[in-house]
């Protein structure tokens, strides 16, 4: 357990050393918005280049109750967001879900080919001003018990 | 039995008719129940504290809140336990509208009549807590536990039955998550490797000095019909110390042209991950656990104590019977569903006649008039709602849970919107406290949950669990 907190310790440091040394470079945080879209629900957050989506929801105390219920250990797929093609591709190719995040993804309601942890996901310089992402949600038919 | 309901749901109804001349001007809260502490209820919790200006009270039957979340979700996914630092922040930020009573027995402490009379809406969310049997001749044998028991034993619930844990073969059969979850536990146990978890230290000791080092999983079924969910059984596979396999008979049904034709990436990878396993040249760890599939029970055979020596089952593929002996038989099949007493339950009849306008209908589970609605006679005004397990059945993990709670909280606030509320409705703590009800606050919970972690912090534990309650619930306590 111990070695697996190491590791995503690890993990989120060296993915986050480029950021911070860009963000020096900037010599100012840049701030973005993203958009997350729940059925025919948006919820809009701001978050600094670096935030992870899970941190934009928290940060900003989203409606989404229940997003990131393990708080980012890798250990639950609360945080489930479907990412637009060109987010998934630069995500896919930059900073590909591991072994354990595609085991957890496994079980996530409406998992589709674009489909990350929320947790995973960092806001990058290269991002849009508006980040969008989908939050798959409950729709139940009604009728059926 | 339904004019009853309409007497009780009428007492409510006619009282607010002579109130309602003075609270006409006022926007009264509503008054929610919650019964239940478990990730249903405390997720619902989460949605309505933001959703509604609602006050709420929640019901747990243990000495201590969050349910499953405490005393089922195994002791070496510590992380997942961290959705109770969001549900004890609730208690925290809205401690004005949010009230915890533990220890109380819906049913018994206070009926469910009496919730419906006292409260606006009430929300359903008590798991299902009863082990589905083994109905195997035999099946009362000394050390024949269900899963749940062990799950119970193992994460400190109070008065759990300590297994016998001195004979080196065990079996459990079922093929979920709870039988990985016992499989892992005990491999990780016996190897001393859960010394800083929360399992409680007496028990912690009985599993690092058990003698097993023989684990045979048994399914009914192929290994394509596994319920396993990936996580859980790569972790068995990855215990070190430890020889994890598919028994070697599987192998061809494991072949990829023996899987169902266009099957998602989750059962793909599934069915890779138990093929990589199947077991290749014999067996080398000293330590075994080997998965048996189309494996059927009938019979279990005790020793002359009356403690189980062996399994019979069929193995369909061979039509032979064969022998497993064990010391320790754990049967995980599931749970079902259980109705609360006074809360509406589909019978027979009612079954016949939902069928007949397409509806599915379960006989023994609560009646719903729709996913989130129970079905209260039209006369009762306050509402009803149902989540969780208790529900929709035991299936799927925190996040269809979490889900279905945000989505049932949804239905509430927009139910209650709609309602012009005419009294105040009371709630039950006055009635409690009259009936001596011993019931553990959220404040005294947390007085116990920090007690706890002292005491797990002298002993290098994230936390060491009390077992018993009583010098918490004791007469001598003041009441609450």
């Amino acid at each position: 357990m111990l070695a697996r907190r190491l590791l995503i310790f690890s993990r989120q440091f060296v993915n986050f050393t480029p950021v911070i040394r860009r963000q020096f470079a900037d010599s100012a945080s840049q701030t973005k918005t993203v958009k997350f879209i729940s059925g025919n629900k948006e919820f809009i957050g701001k978050g600094k280049v670096g935030d992870t989506l899970l941190d934009v929801v928290v940060n900003n105390d989203l409606d989404l109750d229940g997003f990131g219920a393990c708080e980012g250990t890798l250990a639950c797929c609360t945080c489930h967001v479907i990412l637009n093609e060109k987010h998934f591709e630069r995500e896919d190719r930059t900073n590909p879900a591991g072994e354990e995040e595609l085991d957890l993804l496994d079980l996530a309601p409406e998992v589709s080919d674009r489909s990350r942890l929320g947790c995973q996901i960092k806001i990058m310089e290269d991002d849009p001003e508006v980040i969008e992402v989908r939050v798959p949600s409950v729709t139940k038919d009604q009728r059926s018990a | 039995m339904i004019i009853r309901r309409i007497v009780i749901c009428s007492r409510p109804v006619s009282a607010c008719l002579q109130n309602a001349r003075t609270f006409s001007n006022h926007k009264i809260a509503p008054r929610i129940a919650v019964v239940g502490s478990g990730p249903a209820g405390m997720f619902t919790c989460t949605s309505l504290l933001r959703k509604s200006p609602a006050h709420i009270d929640v019901f747990e039957y243990s000495p201590v809140p969050y349910g499953l979340v405490r005393y089922g979700v195994a002791p070496d996914h510590q992380e997942v336990k961290n959705c109770i630092n969001g549900f004890d922040k609730l208690f925290v930020n809205h401690s004005d509208r949010i009230k915890l009573f533990c220890n109380v027995k819906v049913g018994q402490d206070v009926a469910f009549d009496e919730l419906v009379s006292n409260y606006d809406a009430i929300v359903l969310a008590y798991g299902s807590y009863r082990q589905r049997k083994l109905q195997t001749p035999g099946d009362k044998s000394t050390n024949v536990v269900s899963g749940s028991d062990f799950v119970a034993w193992y994460n400190g619930v109070p008065n759990s039955k300590a297994p016998l844990l001195d004979n080196s073969e065990a079996v459990i059969i079922g093929n979920g998550n709870v039988a990985l979850d016992c499989a892992r536990i005990i491999s990780l146990g016996v190897l001393g490797k859960l010394n800083e978890t929360d399992v409680p230290l007496e028990r912690l000791k009985l599993l690092e000095n058990a003698a097993i080092n023989r684990i045979k999983i048994v399914g009914r079924r192929g290994p394509l019909d596994v319920s396993f969910t990936i996580k859980e059984l790569r972790e068995q596979f990855r215990v070190e110390g430890w020889q994890s396999y598919i028994e070697a008979a599987a192998r061809e049904e494991l072949e990829p042209e023996k899987w169902p034709a266009g099957i998602e990436r989750k059962h793909q990878r599934l069915f890779e991950l138990l093929r990589k396993h199947v077991l290749g040249s014999g067996p080398t760890d000293d330590k075994q656990c080997e998965f048996l599939f189309r494996r059927v029970s009938k019979e279990i055979k005790a020793d002359e104590n009356g403690r189980v020596k062996e399994l019979i089952v069929e193995n369909t593929r061979t039509k032979q019977r064969e022998a497993f002996p064990c010391g320790l038989l754990i049967y995980c099949l599931g749970y079902e569903s259980m109705v609360l007493d006074g809360v509406p339950k589909n019978d027979k009849v009612t079954c016949i006649l939902r069928k007949r306008v397409n509806m599915s209908c379960f006989e023994g589970t609560i009646a719903m008039s729709d996913y989130w609605r129970v079905s209260m006679p039209s006369a009762c005004s306050t509402r009803v709602y149902a989540t969780g397990w208790c529900a929709h059945g035991p299936q799927g993990v925190i996040v269809q849970t979490q889900q279905q709670s945000a989505a049932v909280a949804e239905t509430i606030s927009t139910d209650l919107e709609q309602i012009q509320l005419q009294e105040q409705k009371p709630g039950v703590a006055d009635l409690l406290k009259s009936r001596s009800v011993r019931y553990i606050s959220w404040e005294k919970w947390k007085q116990i949950d920090e007690a706890e972690k002292e005491r797990g912090k002298l002993q290098g534990k994230v936390r060491e669990k009390f077992t018993a309650f009583d010098q918490f619930v004791s007469d001598k306590s003041p009441v609450n």
